[in-house]
C-alpha cells in the first residue's frame, strides 16, 4: 500500500517560470505571510497606544525576518538534510549549557549569552527537533522499522525534558508536538497513538504532583477564571472583556480601550488578538482566521507536493506546528485554553519567535521550489 | 491509511478553527453586552467638577471676595503601596518628607483614599499630574480669597475648607455664590489616571456674583478709625455702621476686634463676633431725639416750649432720675443738646406707654433687621403692658430695653426721610426701597434741627463736627448692665449722627465698649470716630458742603 505522501503524484520537473520561483519563493505563501505581518503591524501600532518606535522596531524585525526567509529559501533540501543532525546536536549542547549557565529572563532560564548575541536555544530546537526526527525517516523504507519510532520518541522526550526544566512548560509541549507530528506523518501506528494517549491520561495525576505551584494555579484558574479575578484569572477576564466589547464590527482602529487603559496585560505580545478583536470585531476575527487558514492550507498543499520523505515530514510538521501555535494562542486569550504565554505567530510583537517562524517558511519554500524531475 | 492522516489533519484544522470562530462569536455576539458593560464598569468613572464660587463685589464693583483655583493631591494607598519609587517621586515633587509619606501609606495599606496635601498651587498639582503616578490623583478645587482681608471680615464671613460659607454674606448667600458642581463621566485607566473625558452628566454652574451695598473705601476708613479708637481708649470692643441716609443701604459695617479671613489659624471667638448685630446695647441718650420727635408729632410739646428741669432731678416711683448738673430751664432744642434726662422724662410722661412702645416697635427696635445675618440679636423691648411708669420713663432715655447698633442706626433713618423708614439692605438693588411713614415730616424736620445743636458750642457732640458740613447727631453714654445690676465704671460710649444735616446723605452709628482710659463719654470717645470717618466719606461721595468753611 503506497502512501500518497511517500510517492508524490507530481513527479514532473517543475520549471521555474516566474521570477519568484527563480528566487525560490512561493508567491501564495508569501502573500499570506505579508498580509498577516501587515495585520500584526497595525495591531501593534494600536496596542502600543500609537507608539511609533515600537511599531518601527517591529517593522525592522519583519524586514530582517523576511531577509532570513529569502536566505533559507536558497538552501537546497539536500544541504538541510545533511546539516540537520549536527545542528540538532549543537542545539542539545546549548540546552544543557542554558541549564548550567543561562541568563535568567522573566524568572526562567531561557537565554544563552554567546557574547555577541543573546540566544534562546529552545527557538533553534523548534526547527531542529522536527527536522531531526524527519531525518530519522529520510533514508527509511515504508513503513519504517519500529526502532526508528522509538528512537524518534526518545529524541522528542529528551529535548522536551531539557526545555521543561528551564522551566518552560509551554514551549516544551509545543516543541514536543512538532516532533510528534513528524512521527505521526511518518506513519506511527495507531496502536501506539492510542496507547500513548491512554497512558497520558493515566499519568496526568502523576504529572500534576510534579507541577510547579504556578502551573497548577494556571490550570485551576483556567477551569474557572472567576475564582481569582484579581490574580491569575485577571488576564483571561480582561482579555474576554476586550474581545467581547468588540462586538460584530469592533470599536475601530485605535479604539481598544481595554488595551489603551492598561487593563489588558501584554497587549502587544501574547494578548494582541484581544486588542485586534476589540478593534475589528467578529468580522476582523473571521478575516484573521481565514488568513491563517490560507497559510496553513498552502503549507499542507506544499507538504502534499513534496518529493521526498524528509521534505514532506518537515513541511507538514512546520505547518501543523504553526496551526497549534495559532490555536493555542487564540484559544488562550478567548478562555478556551490555559494561559501559557505564547505569542500569536506573525502578529505579536517580539522578534525571536517571528524569526524562527520565518526561517521555517524559508525552509518550506526551499523544499517547494527545489523540485527535480524524478526518473521513473 | 493513505487518506486518513492528511485528511485527518485537515479535519482537525477545520474543527479547531471552527471552534475558535464559534468561541469568538459566543464572546463577541452573545456575551457582548455583558462584557462591554464589564469594560465600562472598569473604565468609566464619575468625576465631580468643582466650580468657582461667585465673586463678592462692593457697590462700585471692587472685589471683596474671589475664588482662586487650588488643588488637592490624594492617593489610593492600596495601589500606591506597590510602587515605592512613585512614593519617592511624589514626595519629592510636593517637597514633603519621603519617610513621612511612605509611613502614612504603609499604615493605611487597605484604604482607597488619603489626602496627601490640600490647598496647593495649581501649577504644582499639574506637575504631579504630569508624572502620571499610579494611584495618585489630583482634585481641583477653589480657595476663597479676600483682598480686603480684615477690613470686611464681619460682613463677608468666610468659607470652610470645603468652600461652604460659614458666616456673614458667605453663609446667607451660600447657595447663590456656590453655584452647582458639575458631574462628568470620564475614562480612567487601571491605575486610576484620567484618560479621556466622555460627557457631562450634570452641567457645572459657576457661582453667581453678588454686589453688596458696601463701599470698600468708607469701610476701610471706618475700620481704621475703629482700630485707632480701640487703641486710644483700650476698649474691649467697638462697632460702627454707616448707612446711606436715603436708601437704608449699609455702606460700612465694622467691628473690633477683627480677624483676617485669609488666615484663620489663630481665630478666636471674640474676633469673629459681629458686634454691630450681636452686641445688645441699652441705647441710652441716643433715643432722646425719637422721644422728642414723637411728642412733637403727637402735639404734646411745641418746638418753642421751655421745660424746667430744676433741681436737676425727679423721682419716679421712688427711683431718682437726674441730670449731670442742674440745667434749669431748657428749650426743647437744649433738651437734646444737653441730653437732659429730667426733661425727657417730663416729655415722655405726656404720651401713653402704648404710644411710645408702638413707636419704638415701628422704628424696628426688638425687630428682625431682615438681613438674615448670622448671630443677629434682636434686642429686648418688653411689651408696654408690662411697663410700669418708671419703665416707660427710663426707656425715654434709653434704659430698660436693648437694641443692636444696626437697629439704632436704622431708627435714625426717619430723620433723613421726612419721617419715613426705609428697610436696611446689604445687597445692591436697583429698585427704590419701600418706605414706611413713621412720623410726620414736620416733627422730624424740627427734631433734626435740634439735633444739629448737639455739635454746636455747648452741645455734647462737638467733637463730631466736620469742617464745611452741618452735623446732626446724638451722643449716648450708658452704664453697662451686668449680672446683678449696672456695673460701676463700665460704660458704652455711643454716637449716632447724620451729615450733612440740611439734606442727610449718611448716617453713622458708633459704639465703643468699655473705654478704659478714664474718658468714656459718647461725645469724647465715639463722636471723634464719626468725624474721622465721615470727613473721608463725604469727600469720597462728593457730597456738597452745606456749612460754613
Amino acid at each position: 500500500m503506497m502512501d500518497k505522501w511517500l510517492s508524490p503524484a507530481d513527479q514532473t520537473y517543475v520549471k521555474p517560470t516566474s521570477w519568484l520561483a527563480r528566487l525560490h519563493l512561493d508567491g501564495w505563501l508569501l502573500l499570506g505571510l505579508l498580509l498577516l505581518l501587515g495585520t500584526g503591524l497595525i495591531a501593534i501600532y494600536s496596542a502600543s497606544g500609537g507608539d511609533i518606535n515600537v511599531t518601527k522596531n517591529h517593522a525592522i524585525r519583519i524586514l530582517l525576518a523576511l531577509g532570513l526567509l529569502a536566505v533559507f529559501a536558497q538552501i537546497p533540501p539536500k544541504t538541510l538534510l545533511f546539516f540537520t543532525p549536527w545542528v540538532f546536536i549543537a542545539g542539545l549542547v546549548m540546552l544543557v549549557a542554558v541549564i548550567i549557565f543561562g541568563d535568567t529572563g522573566k524568572g526562567a532560564q531561557r537565554w544563552l549569552d554567546l557574547g555577541i548575541i543573546r540566544f534562546q536555544p529552545s527557538e533553534l530546537m523548534k526547527l531542529a527537533l522536527p527536522m531531526m526526527v524527519a531525518w530519522l525517516f529520510a533514508y527509511s523504507a515504508y513503513p519504517a522499522h519500529p526502532a526508528r519510532f522509538v528512537l524518534g520518541f526518545f529524541i522528542v522526550v529528551l529535548t522536551a525534558g531539557l526545555i521543561v526544566v528551564q522551566p518552560d512548560l509551554g514551549t516544551s509541549i509545543l516543541i514536543a508536538m512538532s516532533g510528534l507530528f513528524v512521527l505521526f506523518f511518518a506513519g506511527l501506528p495507531w496502536k501506539f497513538i492510542v496507547g500513548a494517549l491512554a497512558s497520558l491520561a493515566i499519568s496526568l495525576p502523576i504529572v500534576w504532583n510534579f507541577m510547579h505551584g504556578y502551573q497548577k494555579q494556571r490550570v485551576l484558574t483556567f477551569l474557572d477564571p472567576e475564582t481569582d479575578p484579581l490574580g491569575a484569572g485577571y488576564h483571561i477576564i480582561q482579555s474576554k472583556i476586550a474581545i467581547g466589547s468588540g462586538g460584530i464590527e469592533g470599536k475601530g482602529f485605535m479604539g481598544s480601550t481595554q488595551a489603551h487603559l492598561d487593563f489588558l496585560p501584554e497587549s502587544t505580545t501574547d494578548f494582541i488578538f484581544s486588542v485586534f478583536a476589540e478593534e475589528f470585531g467578529l468580522i476582523g476575527v473571521v478575516v484573521l482566521l481565514a488568513l491563517y487558514s490560507f497559510v496553513l492550507l498552502r503549507g499542507l498543499y506544499m507538504a502534499y507536493r513534496a518529493q521526498d520523505v524528509f521534505s514532506r515530514l518537515v513541511v507538514a510538521s512546520f505547518t501543523m506546528t504553526l496551526f497549534v501555535y495559532v490555536s493555542v494562542n487564540i484559544g488562550m486569550v478567548s478562555g478556551l485554553l490555559p494561559v501559557v504565554g505564547l505569542p500569536l505567530p506573525l502578529v505579536s510583537y517580539g522578534g525571536t519567535s517571528m524569526v524562527t517562524l520565518m526561517i521555517s517558511f524559508g525552509i518550506m519554500m526551499s523544499i517547494h521550489t527545489h523540485k527535480k524531475m524524478l526518473s521513473h | 491509511m493513505r487518506f486518513s492522516r492528511d485528511r485527518l489533519m485537515l479535519l482537525l484544522l477545520m474543527l479547531i478553527f471552527g471552534a475558535l470562530a464559534v468561541k469568538a462569536f459566543y464572546i463577541q455576539i452573545l456575551q457582548a453586552d455583558f462584557l462591554e458593560s464589564e469594560a465600562n464598569k472598569r473604565q468609566f468613572r464619575t468625576l465631580d467638577v468643582a466650580v468657582p464660587r461667585g465673586q463678592i463685589l462692593d457697590r462700585h464693583g471692587h472685589l471683596l471676595a474671589l475664588s482662586t483655583p487650588i488643588a488637592s493631591v490624594w492617593v489610593d494607598p492600596k495601589t500606591l503601596i506597590d510602587y515605592p519609587e512613585a512614593i519617592v517621586q511624589l514626595a519629592r515633587t510636593l517637597n514633603i518628607s519621603q519617610q513621612g509619606l511612605a509611613q502614612r501609606i504603609h499604615s493605611n495599606p487597605n484604604r482607597r483614599f488619603l489626602y496627601v496635601q490640600r490647598s496647593i498651587l495649581p501649577e504644582l498639582a499639574e506637575q504631579v499630574e504630569r508624572l502620571r503616578l499610579p494611584g495618585v490623583q489630583v482634585k481641583q478645587a477653589f480657595k476663597r480669597y479676600y483682598p480686603t482681608a480684615d477690613v470686611t471680615a464681619h460682613i463677608l464671613g468666610y468659607t470652610n475648607i470645603d468652600d461652604i460659607g460659614q458666616d456673614g454674606v458667605e453663609s446667607i448667600y451660600n447657595d447663590w455664590l456656590a453655584g452647582r458642581a458639575g458631574r462628568q463621566q470620564i475614562i480612567k485607566d487601571l491605575e486610576g489616571r484620567v484618560v479621556q473625558f466622555v460627557n457631562h452628566l450634570e452641567q457645572a454652574e459657576p457661582g453667581k456674583s453678588l454686589t453688596l451695598t458696601i463701599d470698600k473705601d468708607i469701610q476701610f476708613f471706618a475700620h481704621r478709625a475703629l482700630k485707632e479708637v480701640m487703641a486710644k481708649h483700650q476698649a474691649k470692643g467697638a462697632t460702627a455702621v454707616v448707612l446711606d441716609a436715603k436708601t437704608g443701604e449699609i455702606l460700612a459695617l465694622v467691628n473690633q476686634p477683627g480677624y483676617n479671613p485669609n488666615n484663620r489659624s489663630q481665630l478666636q471667638g471674640e474676633a469673629i463676633r459681629n458686634r454691630a448685630i450681636s452686641t445688645l446695647i441699652e441705647p441710652g441718650s441716643t433715643v432722646k431725639p425719637f422721644v422728642v420727635a414723637k411728642a412733637l408729632d403727637l402735639g404734646l410739646i411745641k418746638a418753642d416750649e421751655v421745660i424746667n428741669t430744676s433741681p436737676g432731678y425727679i423721682r419716679v416711683q421712688g427711683h431718682m432720675i437726674s441730670d449731670a448738673v442742674n440745667y434749669g430751664r431748657l428749650s426743647i432744642s437744649e433738651v437734646i443738646q444737653k441730653s437732659s434726662n429730667v426733661a425727657t422724662a417730663n416729655i415722655v410722661r405726656r404720651m401713653s406707654a402704648q404710644q411710645q412702645w408702638q413707636f419704638y416697635s415701628d422704628l424696628g427696635f426688638g425687630q428682625d433687621l431682615g438681613l438674615f445675618l448670622p448671630g443677629e440679636q434682636l434686642g429686648q423691648l418688653r411689651h408696654h403692658r408690662e411697663w410700669q411708669v418708671v419703665d416707660q420713663v427710663s426707656s425715654s432715655f434709653g434704659y430698660g430695653f436693648s437694641v443692636n447698633l444696626l437697629q439704632l442706626a436704622q431708627g435714625y433713618l426717619i430723620f433723613a426721610n421726612q419721617g419715613q423708614l426705609p428697610p436696611l439692605s446689604l445687597i445692591k438693588r436697583d429698585t427704590p426701597p419701600m418706605m414706611k411713614q413713621v412720623l410726620s415730616a414736620e416733627a422730624v424736620g424740627q427734631t433734626l434741627k435740634m439735633m444739629e445743636t448737639v455739635t454746636h458750642q455747648g452741645g455734647t457732640g462737638t467733637e463730631a463736627r466736620i469742617e464745611g458740613y452741618r452735623v446732626a447727631g446724638k451722643t449716648g453714654t450708658v452704664l453697662k448692665a451686668g449680672v446683678g445690676g449696672y456695673q460701676e465704671a463700665k460704660y458704652m460710649a455711643m454716637f449716632v449722627g447724620l451729615v450733612p444735616a440740611s439734606r442727610p446723605d449718611m448716617i453713622m452709628a458708633i459704639m465703643v465698649d468699655e473705654p478704659s482710659r478714664g474718658v468714656y463719654g459718647g461725645g469724647s470717645v465715639a463722636a471723634p470716630v464719626f468725624q474721622e470717618v465721615m470727613r473721608h466719606a463725604l469727600r469720597l461721595r462728593n457730597v456738597d458742603p452745606d456749612g460754613a468753611l
